[in-house]
Order: C-alpha cells, then sequence, then structure tokens
C-alpha cells in the first residue's frame, strides 16, 4: 500500500487534470449552447433546456449509470471508441471526461445563459450595420463582453468537477492514476476507518473550494467593465 | 444611386408604415417628421433591421428586401448612425474603430487616418465610452460608420439625444459630412432647420405615410406640415445677387422681392435656402419705411391658422413663395388680417442654410 501523501498526490493529479480537461471542453461547447438558449425563438428551446439542467436535479448515479451502459463496448459511445481508439471508454480517463462533461455542463451554460439573455441588442444591431457577420458578432463581441461571466463559469465549471463523486463512482471506478479522484480516495479511508486521511482529503478539497470561490467573487466585483 | 423603398408595414401593435420613395440620391435625402410617424422605422427597413417586412427595398440597383426575401443587415453595404452612440463597452474607441475597419463586406469606405483627423479623434482614441462625453461618443461613433464599407450611410438622428453643448460640438462635423458628399445619405431628423442646411431631397414621415416632398418652400409652410407646431418657419428658395463691402451684407433675391443677410455669401453657390421662423416675421397692413428692420417683403395674406394663443398667418410673397408670421389674435383683430389682405412682412433675423446644388 502506497503512503497517504503519495496516494492525495496521485489522487489530486487526476482531479486537477480530469478539472482541467473537462473545464477546457466546457468553455468551448458551453457558449455557443448557452447563446442558443438565451437567443433562440425556437420550440426545441425548453427540452435543451431541461435536458442541460439535468444534472442539478438527478442523482449522479442515474446519470452515471446510463452513461455506464453507453460507454460499454456494446453501448453506442463504446462502440465509436471501440472502433475509433480501439479501446471502450467505460473504467477509463477518457469516458470520466465525457462523464464530468455532462455532469458539469449546468453550472457553466447556466450563467452564462442569464449574462448572454441580458445583453443590448442594440450593441448587436450595431455590429450589425458594421457589416460584422453572426459567428464573428459572437466572437468578436458577445464573448469578449462577458469575459467576466466566462470566467466565473469556467470556475464554477472547474470546482464542480474537482466535487464530484457519484458518477465517476459509476463510469471510472478507482483505478489509481486513471480514474481514482480525490473524493474517491476519501470515500476509501472512510470505509478503511483511516480518519486520519480522510480529514487529510476532506480538508484540502474544503479549502480548495473555498479559496476559489472567494477570490472569483472578489474579481467578479471588481472594475472591468464586462 | 437609385433608392427604392415601397411596400406597407404592419405591427400586431397597430403601428403602420406605407413608405413610397424612389429617387435618384445624390447626396443627402432628409426625412423629416415629428415623433412616432415612421422615420427610424424607415430607416430600419433600408438598413435590414425588418429583414421580414413585406417591403421592396433597392440600392443602386441592388434589391436587398423584397416580399419573400431580406438580406441581413451586414450583408447591406449601409452603415448607421444611431440615436445612442452603441459603442461597444468593453473597447476604447480604437477598439471601436478597429470593429469597423475589419469588416469586409462590398462598398468603400475612408481611411482610417482621414476620418480620426476629420473628427479629431487623435486624443480620444485610448479612452473608454464611459470616459468620453455624450458628443465625443457619437463623434467615436459616426468615425466607425465612416471606417465600415458602404454605399449609404444612414443617420437616425444623430443629435438627438444630445445637450445643447454636445449638439453644438458635433454640428459642424455632419454638416461637413453631407456638404462633402463622400456618400449618399439619408438623415433622419424632427428638426426641418437641422436637415435643411444639408438636405437636397426631403422626404416627410407622417400620418403613417413617408413620401418625398416636391418644394421644401410649400412643404415648410403649409398648415398640414407636421412639423409646424414645434418650430414653425418658413423656408425661401433664394438666388444671390450681390455683396454689399461696406455693410457686409449680401443681397438675395426670391420673386420680386430682395432679401439681406449678413456676410458674404458670393460663394456659397447659387442657390441658398433660408430658414425664416414665424415668430421672426412681423406684418403690417400699410407700408413701413422708417424702421430699423432691412428685410421687408410684399406680401399677401393666403390663410390664418389659430395655435393657441396666437394665429399663424401664411403670407404669399411669390410665385410659389411663402412666408409664415407668428401674430397675435389682437392684431388680426386690430388690423382685420384676413386670407385677400396685402401686407408687408418685416423679418427681423434670418438663418441662412447654404442651399443644395
Amino acid at each position: 500500500m502506497t503512503s497517504i501523501g503519495a496516494d492525495i498526490a496521485q489522487a489530486a493529479g487526476v482531479t486537477g487534470l480530469l478539472a482541467l480537461t473537462t473545464t477546457l471542453f466546457l468553455l468551448v461547447l458551453s457558449p455557443p449552447l448557452a447563446w442558443w438558449i438565451a437567443r433562440t425563438a425556437s420550440k426545441w428551446r425548453p427540452p435543451v433546456e431541461a435536458l442541460v439542467a439535468l444534472p442539478l436535479v438527478l442523482p449522479p448515479t442515474v446519470i452515471g449509470f446510463y452513461l455506464l451502459l453507453a460507454m460499454a463496448p456494446d453501448g453506442p459511445l463504446g462502440a465509436i471508441a471501440l472502433a475509433v481508439a480501439g479501446a471502450p471508454l467505460a473504467f477509463t480517463f477518457a469516458g470520466l471526461v465525457i462523464g464530468s462533461i455532462v455532469y458539469s455542463l449546468p453550472f457553466v451554460t447556466g450563467p452564462l445563459a442569464s449574462a448572454f439573455r441580458t445583453m443590448d441588442t442594440h450593441l448587436l444591431e450595431a455590429a450589425s450595420s458594421l457589416g460584422v457577420g453572426p459567428a464573428a458578432r459572437f466572437l468578436r463581441l458577445v464573448l469578449p463582453m462577458h469575459r467576466k461571466a466566462l470566467v466565473a463559469a469556467g470556475v464554477l465549471g472547474f470546482a464542480h468537477t474537482v466535487g464530484e463523486f457519484g458518477i465517476v463512482l459509476m463510469i471510472g471506478g478507482n483505478i489509481p492514476g486513471e480514474t481514482r479522484v480525490l473524493s474517491i480516495a476519501l470515500f476509501d479511508r472512510v470505509e478503511m476507518l483511516d480518519y486520519a486521511g480522510a480529514h487529510a482529503i476532506a480538508a484540502l478539497l474544503l479549502v480548495f473550494s473555498l479559496v476559489v470561490l472567494t477570490f472569483t467573487y472578489r474579481w467578479l466585483r471588481q472594475g472591468v467593465p464586462g | 444611386m437609385r433608392l427604392l423603398v415601397q411596400g406597407e408595414l404592419e405591427r400586431p401593435t397597430g403601428f403602420h408604415l406605407a413608405t413610397d420613395v424612389d429617387l435618384d440620391l445624390d447626396g443627402v435625402a432628409a426625412v423629416v417628421g415629428a415623433s412616432g410617424a415612421g422615420k427610424s422605422t424607415f430607416l430600419r427597413l433600408i438598413a435590414g433591421f425588418e429583414p421580414r417586412a413585406p417591403v421592396t427595398v433597392e440600392v443602386g440597383g441592388n434589391r436587398w428586401q423584397a416580399p419573400a426575401m431580406g438580406l441581413p443587415p451586414y450583408q447591406r453595404s449601409v452603415g448607421t448612425v444611431f440615436q445612442d452612440s452603441r459603442l461597444f463597452p468593453h473597447l476604447d474607441a480604437r477598439g471601436n474603430l478597429a470593429f469597423a475597419t475589419r469588416s469586409r463586406r462590398p462598398g468603400t469606405r475612408l481611411e482610417f487616418d482621414e476620418v480620426v483627423e476629420f473628427l479629431d479623434l487623435e486624443p480620444l482614441l485610448e479612452q473608454y465610452p464611459h470616459e468620453l462625453s455624450g458628443g465625443q461618443r457619437q463623434r467615436v461613433a459616426l468615425a466607425r460608420t465612416l471606417l465600415a464599407p458602404a454605399r449609404l450611410w444612414l443617420l437616425d438622428e444623430p443629435m438627438s439625444s444630445l445637450d445643447p453643448a454636445s449638439k453644438s460640438e458635433i454640428a459642424p462635423y455632419l454638416h461637413d459630412l453631407c456638404r462633402r458628399h463622400a456618400m449618399p445619405i439619408v438623415y433622419v431628423s424632427h428638426s426641418l432647420p437641422e436637415v435643411l442646411a444639408m438636405a437636397d431631397h426631403v422626404l416627410v414621415a407622417a400620418d403613417g405615410q413617408v413620401s418625398r416632398v416636391d418644394s421644401i418652400g410649400e412643404f415648410s409652410t403649409s398648415f398640414t406640415n407636421p412639423l409646424l407646431a414645434d418650430e414653425a418657419g418658413a423656408v425661401i428658395d433664394c438666388q444671390f445677387k450681390s455683396y454689399d463691402p461696406r455693410y457686409r451684407l449680401s443681397e438675395l433675391v426670391f420673386g420680386a422681392s430682395s432679401l439681406f443677410v449678413p456676410g458674404d455669401l458670393s460663394t456659397t453657390g447659387e442657390r441658398i435656402l433660408l430658414h425664416i421662423p414665424a415668430r421672426d416675421v412681423s406684418l403690417a397692413t400699410s407700408r413701413v419705411e422708417d424702421v430699423s428692420i432691412l428685410n421687408r417683403v410684399d406680401g399677401v395674406i393666403d390663410a390664418l391658422q389659430e395655435q393657441g394663443e396666437s394665429v399663424l398667418a401664411r403670407v404669399r410673397c411669390g410665385e410659389d413663395q411663402f412666408l409664415l408670421a407668428r401674430v397675435t389674435r389682437r392684431s388680426v383683430d386690430e388690423l382685420h388680417l384676413g386670407a385677400g389682405v396685402r401686407v408687408q412682412a418685416l423679418i427681423k433675423s434670418v438663418a441662412v442654410r447654404t442651399g443644395a446644388p
């Protein structure tokens, strides 16, 4: 058995990498999705919005269960992974990233959509009148104008991924160095009645979350427009 | 360049606008009308912000909109200056201008240095919109529009949201821009005197309709003119006759009458438009000679209209030239003023509006 310190360090490394990868994917996926949700008049908006928000209300194990089925070698996602990469998704780091993206999606998309909804549409008209098309308007006007909301949403997504447990347990299992994240390591320690180790991990997660949120909220209140 | 805007727009709110405009736009077309008359909507139709309206919009032979189609604004080569400057708050003035210079739609554009110099923007380039005054913001917005490629500029009451100081700050730039005729311009305003100085064509928005006015003089003095209530005044179409350097007065003629205005107007072109506010015109029923007022014009009262405390008199003083005079009801009774009465109009002030070509 590895030492507590090495175990925590390894789990923290997996956790950090998972949260970072997930956040990067979310920062690419969420802004267009949030923009669509905020602006569309389509009848598909409510069901899509509900789908995105599901992780907010469902037990993570429910989502984890369905993702596990999908990522199994005979599931749709698993089959694609097998065909493309030659390996199934379940119990891999890649599978964990996909699960985390689904799970943290509302935490990034929701705040962005609220921010986008309050945008002054007159500015979009002005950009359009300058000959700037929809894609360039989004990249050059909407995103820079909302850089604070983007950072806040990213931090929230990151912190939320760090704290995830149920989905990881279902689709990632507990493979050290691959899918064993801090929250799982904490659970292990408790099961082993190693309360000292559990304290160390729990305190680490608590302090990390508190510090990150404090700095984010403070930064959000500072002068810079946008 | 031909500008065609024809059709009817109906909104669920009950707002209705019919437009029948087809003109050869080679300068500035002023669109005047009271608030809510549809002036801005008319501009929005050209700019492309009403793409689903069943209206035909053609500019310079290109069809931008028809009942079954409508190009989005960014595909129309038209630059719009809005009432509220609509600068992007997260960018400084230079960043706002850069937005326009990177646009790649067809059309001609002015050079960056030229525009910055024209609008004196050099000291403002590193400032953010919230650090600028209203007039400065509008100058940056104007520059931003001039830098984007276009074949037509639309100015939507560019001065209406400004305080008097900012107005007088930006007015010369707008005037210069319009007189240079770098591009055809449609200029919306609720103030006829504001646009008269620059207008080559006048369009009127009234009673849910936008249409062209043939004679500015007749329009400005017509009792159905929707602008009459605010700032009644006649527009007189004059020709320069001579300049008297001793008194520094220019003599302008219209019909059989002469008007003297300060300054040398010999270089302003053959045709000169004068705006004569009704409140600055008095009427006399006998000829007055020994009076300090220089400008005395003979005419016949055409019609009277009571407007609250006062009466507006329309005086015919030429073939199709009219003056407006605001007089008291007591004067009307004492002088027996009425249609057909010969009068002499005494004009206290004349605002020169250098005229259209």
